[in-house]
């Protein structure tokens, strides 16, 4: 009883009290602890004659384990590795059995941890799917609830019940798949920690292991890394259980109901998160339906979009067996909530306007709901995230719309939405921010003014209005490119002679660019028209000269370097040519 | 086996590394020659690591031995990054190293004297000094036609919340963002400085209000990563037109690297399931590092898990002129984290920020 009593106080101790300790000393009741778990060893080495040797060697099992966790939590790792082993071997003979099986695992689960302390992934990798083949065995064998290692040192008549005693044993597994999770993470096995991770979140739910706005935030993390694998049906349905668990954490009030202001901001703050994501979902559904859909200049394919509808048409049918291979969160009640939350959106590629006008207004929502709580006042960063994705949520768009009037106007708005974010960011504090809005308002004028040509193409003469439109968007997008250009300068105004592998590309697509647009620049005054073609030129050159002295630039740019190329020879022949007709005249 | 040998550093904004070799404490005696270190310094920027079966040799900016002094340390490091503030950049200075390695004493000099006059004074309060002595030069250059602003505030990161160190009153505080003014810490002390001697005493204030903790294997380690921040602000009057130009300093004393199970400099550690009540909560960084790997661009991954990291942003591959001192010790014992230090260290010479410029405009060249 007294051994019971002392290791009571001892478990205490180390679990309740050390979490009050004072910074000063963090560990002050952890080393407490452990004194009286020495005591427990001693007492119970004297008690060596008596009892049963079976039952004397778990409950020294039990002290070992408590202990090797004691000195790894106080960052002496080898004496804890030294009890964690003892406590193994004196339960190796036992581990299959009810009272062993649960304080096997969770030994195991510690070893893996202090071998990751050392870095040696690969010694924590054995312990731990050791554990999780030990379940499995055990759950197959016997499947009863077995002992909680706690146990060993109660009365009979305080032991847990089964329903306890099952749970206690299940979070511990679960800990097990959460640790194989990260090793798999850390070795590179990128799918096998997904599903981890999956399965972990899954098994939360199932044993009611978690704290609901945690849990929908690493959800809604987890569609994520399906977007990356193109997976939407998956990636949606990480985020409809997201949205449902977090409704229902914000529903009910939490168990201390003084609930401060900063909890409540920090809620709102989460929903924004979680909007985010859903942003991003449906981004990249129309981006993916776009790349799908794109002729070779970037224009829709109509016969690929016939092709795909046919396709898809096809695959209806067999649409439902594939959901029944996903992964589901939630038992029944919740699964209805998940099931009613991705009927809003489509997990299937959008083929033609309306389809993908559907998912822009869900994505849309989404970002005037982010929005709400990423106020630029506060949140500049994530403000202007949130605003770049709803311009990219435009530019998509665009794609799908036929008329070319409207779909002006759409990257209209994306200039309406931009520009003012623009001009009050300071580029000292927010360079990168800076340059990504510059270079995206260059290159919506940019579109901007080809969307207008084209307008302009289809009348049977260029009027004075379109004229003079197409020009000053011209001039816009230069504007735009040369003040990205001129973000690269070093402090003394100098352009750098060799770009980082970063803005290589941007920078070359810049120039480039340039060069395109003084070569579109309208003017009947033709003096004006060789000065274009004179700069123009002067562009393209700079390209080829560059490539020619970074070889290793060339990789970056192909497509624009042979353009370029071809420029730089033809461009002073024509010059040459309205030079000589310019002669005529004077 | 290959060496992770460093191509020489560029250039320009990259991150530069020092690492600085403390000698071991008086009392530790060195049987014959080398056998009690771990390492040994081959040049001004290799080290070679003792370790088996192969040692290992490092590349960086700049590695001081044992001998050297405080105010070389300072010439190498800090002096270009206090006259670059001057030009109006910003500017970051980092101590990173295990609790004992010797970052408060290469940052701010002995522990036991409040006397900033000591020749051994650190990084700080040298660049206090050299601070103040561009500004006054500064102003007798102009004539009158300039002035300056300095202020200052101390900070300290411990378990992810915010304290002011010149405030020990005030309570958790939090990080915002302003479009013109960026990252600040939203109701920090802002306190004027124009002189050195009241930097010090600022620095001496908070530097006592700080949160330290002693265990059974380290005597005294601090938990919390401390920053002073210095802002200064110069004005100029050129005729009618008015010209203003701010920068920042950071000076950064980091928590000592051993105890930084949360943040990303951890190698391959697993993170623990946490307390009872709400385990697992950390799941969300292991997803988030699965996320990170993809290499598509629209995905939202929140790298904003560290408050340090966010407050320093521009510093890591941003704006800015950085640098990064790594503080080791040079004992056999310590060869665990030494060698986690300078493979810290030469992770952060690679350290570049993940926005990149958005640029999707491959397919219209027609």
């Amino acid at each position: 009883a007294a051994v019971c009593e002392k290791f009571r106080t001892a478990w205490t101790l180390s679990a309740v009290e050390s979490r009050k300790d004072p910074e000063t000393e963090p560990y002050r009741s952890k080393y407490s602890a452990r004194a009286l778990l020495q005591e427990v060893k001693q007492l119970l080495s004297a008690a060596e004659e008596g009892g049963e040797a079976r039952v004397l060697a778990v409950r020294r099992a039990v002290l070992e384990y408590e202990l090797g966790v004691n000195h790894t939590h106080t960052e002496e790792l080898s004496a804890g590795e030294e009890h964690l082993q003892r406590c193994t071997q004196l339960l190796e003979p036992h581990r299959l059995s009810p009272d062993c099986v649960s304080l096997y695992i969770q030994a195991q689960n510690n070893l893996g941890i202090l071998w990751s302390e050392r870095d040696e992934i690969e010694t924590a990798q054995t312990y731990l799917e050791s554990a999780e083949a030990l379940y499995n065995q055990y759950m197959k064998e016997d499947g009863n609830p077995p002992l909680d290692p706690s146990e060993h040192f109660m009365a009979e008549e305080e032991k847990l019940t089964d329903q306890e005693r099952s749970k206690r044993f299940e979070k511990a597994y679960t800990h097990t798949l959460y640790y194989l999770a990260q090793v798999y993470q850390h070795l590179g096995m990128i799918e096998k920690s997904a599903q981890y991770c999956h399965t972990t979140l899954k098994r939360q739910l199932e044993y009611c292991g978690y704290c609901p706005v945690d849990w929908a935030l690493n959800a809604a993390t987890l569609s994520q890394y399906y977007l990356s694998k193109q997976c939407f049906m998956e990636s949606r349905h990480c985020l409809a259980a997201a949205s449902v668990i977090f409704s229902q954490a914000g529903q009910v009030p939490s168990a201390e109901d003084n609930e401060t202001e900063q909890d409540q901001e920090a809620l709102r703050q989460k929903k924004a998160k979680i909007a985010r994501y859903w942003i991003k979902y449906c981004l990249n559904l129309l981006q993916s339906a776009r790349k799908l859909l794109e002729d070779n200049i970037g224009e829709l394919d109509p016969d690929r979009q016939l092709e795909l509808k046919a396709q898809r048409e096809k695959e209806e049918d067999e649409k439902e067996k594939g959901r029944k291979k996903a992964v589901l969160f939630g038992t029944s009640d919740i699964c209805d909530s998940v099931l009613a939350m991705e009927e809003k959106v489509s997990s299937v590629y959008p083929l033609d306007f309306q389809e993908a006008r559907e998912i822009f207004l869900v994505g849309q929502n989404y970002v005037q709901e982010a929005k709400e709580f990423f106020q630029v006042d506060g949140y500049v960063t994530d403000h202007i995230e949130i605003v770049q994705d709803h311009s990219a949520l435009f530019k998509v768009l665009a794609f799908f719309e036929e008329d070319y009037e409207r779909r002006c106007k759409m990257h209209k708005r994306r200039v309406d939405m931009l520009e003012p974010l623009y001009a009050g960011l300071n580029p000292q504090f927010y360079l990168l921010i800076s340059r990504q809005l510059q270079f995206e308002l260059a290159d919506t004028y940019y579109e901007m003014m080809d969307l207008k040509v084209a307008i302009g193409n289809r009348l049977e003469e260029l009027d004075s209005h379109t004229i003079k439109k197409i020009n000053s968007l011209a001039q816009l997008a230069i504007k735009y490119y040369e003040l990205f250009l001129d973000s690269l300068r070093n402090p003394d105004k100098v352009f750098p002679k060799v770009l980082q592998e970063d803005v290589l590309r941007p920078a070359m697509v810049a120039k480039f660019h340039i060069a395109r647009l003084y070569g579109k620049l309208i003017t009947s005054d033709s003096k004006k028209q060789l000065e274009n073609m004179q700069t123009s030129l002067e562009y393209y050159t700079f390209l080829v000269d560059y490539c020619e002295k970074h070889p290793d630039a060339v990789h970056a740019i192909e497509t624009e370097l042979e353009l370029s190329k071809e420029m730089v020879g033809l461009l002073p022949t024509r010059m040459e040519r309205l030079r000589a007709k310019l002669c005529l005249f004077i | 086996s290959a060496l992770p040998l460093n191509s020489p550093s560029v250039e320009g904004d990259a991150i530069k590394v020092y690492v600085r070799v403390r000698p071991p404490s008086e009392g530790t005696v060195l049987t014959d020659g080398d056998q009690g270190l771990c390492l040994s310094v081959l040049s001004s920027n290799t080290i070679r690591l003792h370790s088996k079966p192969e040692p290992k040799i490092f590349t960086f900016d700049y590695v001081a031995n044992m001998e050297t002094t405080q105010e070389s340390v300072f010439s190498s490091v800090a002096k270009n990054i206090v006259e670059s503030c001057m030009n109006g950049y910003n500017g970051t200075i980092f101590a990173y190293g295990q609790t004992g390695s010797g970052k408060t004493f290469t940052m701010m000099g002995p522990s036991d004297s409040d006397n900033f006059t000591h020749s051994l004074r650190g990084v700080i309060p040298r660049s206090f000094e050299y601070l103040f002595f561009l500004i006054e030069r500064e102003k007798e250059k102009a004539g009158g036609g300039k002035s300056f602003l300095c202020k200052c505030s101390f900070i300290e990161i411990y378990n992810e919340q915010i304290f002011d160190l010149l405030d020990s009153a005030s309570a958790g505080l939090f990080l915002r963002e302003h479009i013109k003014k960026g990252v600040f810490v939203d109701g920090a002390v802002e306190q004027v400085l124009s002189s050195a001697a009241e930097a010090y005493q600022v620095l001496t204030m908070g530097w006592r209000n700080r949160r330290v903790a002693s265990t059974s294997m380290n005597r005294e380690s601090s938990r919390s990563h401390a920053v002073f921040i210095i802002t200064v602000e110069s004005m100029e009057k050129n005729n009618e037109i008015v010209n203003i130009r701010s920068s920042l300093l950071n000076l950064v004393d980091l928590a000592g690297s051993e105890r930084q199970k949360d943040t990303h400099t951890e190698g391959l550690r697993l993170k623990e399931a946490g307390n009872i009540n709400r385990s697992l909560s950390c799941l969300g960084q292991v997803i988030t590092a699965l996320v990170d790997v993809g290499n598509g661009k629209q995905r939202h991954v929140c790298y904003r898990d560290s408050k340090l990291t966010f407050l320093l942003r521009d510093s890591l591959g941003g704006n800015a002129k950085t640098c990064i001192i790594a503080n080791v010790h040079p004992g056999s014992r310590c060869f665990g984290e030494t060698l986690s230090t300078l493979n810290f260290a030469q992770r952060a010479k690679l350290i570049k920020n993940k926005a990149v410029v958005n640029e999707d405009t491959q397919g219209n060249v027609s």
